[in-house]
């Protein structure tokens, strides 16, 4: 079966390669990974309306309107500290995502080792030059 | 991404490994292990390291497997413990293809041990257990194995015997020397009762030639006795032990000697028929009976 073995010898196209790695962290925590990234979304409104508080701030001083200055005032303290609550409660989950995703992925490499009943895996070099790198490595996988 | 790629490789590869086996294990060997024109070249590879061997494995015999490094040896019980298939040929167990049955049961029923082994540094008791793992918490059973492998000497030095930590890295683990060590992964590959295959794949090389002697006399012995003993576990389920040596001069007591040469099997027969066809066998035993003679 030369076909087969060339094919077997040959590493996967990299992008169908690392949409199999996305969807291999999502059915390991599929809820984690939503939070995480909805998370990653909003926490980049509070900066975003940063712009909008400072117009008001701008229009309000130019115009002599205190409410105006007021309502920016209370917008850029409310955007700041969100922005801060958002990036720790996203940061925090994100670790904890990438800590699953990690040891999921380690013991879905480890399974995969196992699984195989023959030891050319164990034995052949270019193999274990690849399975090496990938045990040692695994955890660069979360960044996916 | 490079990751990614090896992952998808790793769950490619094993996709395409996974095993189609529709056969059954024996419960007993009756006839023998049958290899029919049996080739194999290690993956990646054009060489063959086995070429066209036919060979009969009778049940319940001593059969030892001699030649010089490089023969085959131990290619040819990497593919009868099915951790490779056979790139051409068949091996047959009592008729029935072994490529068809299911390899974690068929290694279930393999027992013995091989030039490498690994220091599981545990208690003893777990060390030699784990050679048989559902079973690595019964006392009895490992020291019935520890028995088997003449290692009794070793846990008798060890301070809480079976219950000592090995390795000296460990909270009071004791520092275990190399042929202690040979003496428990021994131990450890005697662990199953009623192993079809027993493998005994140059356990002692790194030893002397009179120590391997010892030690292939007193397996064959206690085969060759308990196949004579009506009702033993060798009578009744036709074990076969398998010694495997580039010594000439340490396996004349097996019933079949297989002498293998350039990957290919060039003799076989008892130890009196290969000395009377004053072949290889004769040569090389001659010659290395002679240099270990006092």
């Amino acid at each position: 079966m030369p076909s087969t073995r060339r094919g077997l010898d040959e590493l996967p196209a990299a992008l169908p390669s690392m949409w199999r790695a996305v969807k291999r962290g999502f059915a390991a925590e599929p809820a984690l990974l939503a939070i995480a990234f909805a998370l990653s979304l909003v926490a980049a409104l509070p900066d975003a309306l940063m712009a909008l508080w400072l117009k008001f701030l701008a229009d309000g001083l130019l115009d002599g309107i205190p409410t105006l200055v007021v309502i920016a005032a209370l917008g850029l303290a409310v955007s700041a500290t969100l922005t801060w609550v958002l990036r720790v409660v996203s940061e925090r989950t994100q670790r904890r995502f990438r800590d699953r995703v990690t040891i999921a992925l380690e013991s879905h490499v480890a399974e995969l080792q196992a699984s195989v009943v023959t030891v050319e895996h164990h034995e052949r070099p270019d193999y274990l030059d690849r399975l090496t790198i990938l045990r040692d490595q695994v955890f660069v996988l979360d960044h996916m | 991404m490079d990751g990614s790629k090896r992952l998808a490789w790793l769950e490619d590869y094993a996709a395409a490994k996974a095993e189609q086996a529709d056969g059954e294990v024996p419960e007993m060997i009756e006839r023998g292990i049958l290899l029919e024109g049996v080739s194999f070249a290690y993956p990646g590879t054009d060489e063959l390291v086995l070429k066209e061997i036919d060979l009969e494995l009778p049940a319940g015999a001593v059969v030892a497997l001699v030649g010089e490094n490089g023969a085959g040896k131990t290619t040819l019980v990497k593919l009868l413990a099915k951790m490779y298939e056979p790139t051409a040929g068949r091996i047959l167990v009592d008729g029935a293809e072994l490529g068809r049955m299911p390899s974690p049961d068929w290694r279930a029923r393999l027992a013995g041990t091989f030039q490498d082994f690994f220091r599981f540094e545990f208690h003893a008791q777990r060390t030699v257990g784990l050679g048989d793992e559902p079973r690595v918490g019964e006392r009895e059973a490992v020291e019935t194995a520890v028995a088997r492998a003449g290692a009794e000497d070793v846990v008798e030095t060890l301070a809480n015997g079976l219950d000592t930590q090995l390795g000296p890295t460990w909270p009071n683990g004791v520092e275990v020397s190399f042929g202690q060590w040979q003496k428990l992964s021994l131990a450890r590959g005697f662990m199953r009762d009623e192993p079809l295959l027993l493998v005994l794949d140059e356990p002692t090389a790194a030893l002397d030639a009179e120590t391997e002697h010892a030690l292939f006399e007193r397996y064959a012995s206690a085969a060759k006795g308990k196949r004579d003993e009506e009702g033993s576990a060798a009578a009744d389920n036709g074990r076969i032990t398998l010694l495997v040596s580039h010594r000439f001069s340490t396996v004349r007591m097996a019933d079949l000697i297989v002498v293998m040469d350039g990957a290919r099997v060039v003799e076989a027969g008892s130890h009196e028929d290969l000395m009377a066809a004053e072949g290889q066998y004769a040569d090389l035993y001659g010659i290395q009976a002679a240099a270990y003679r006092p």
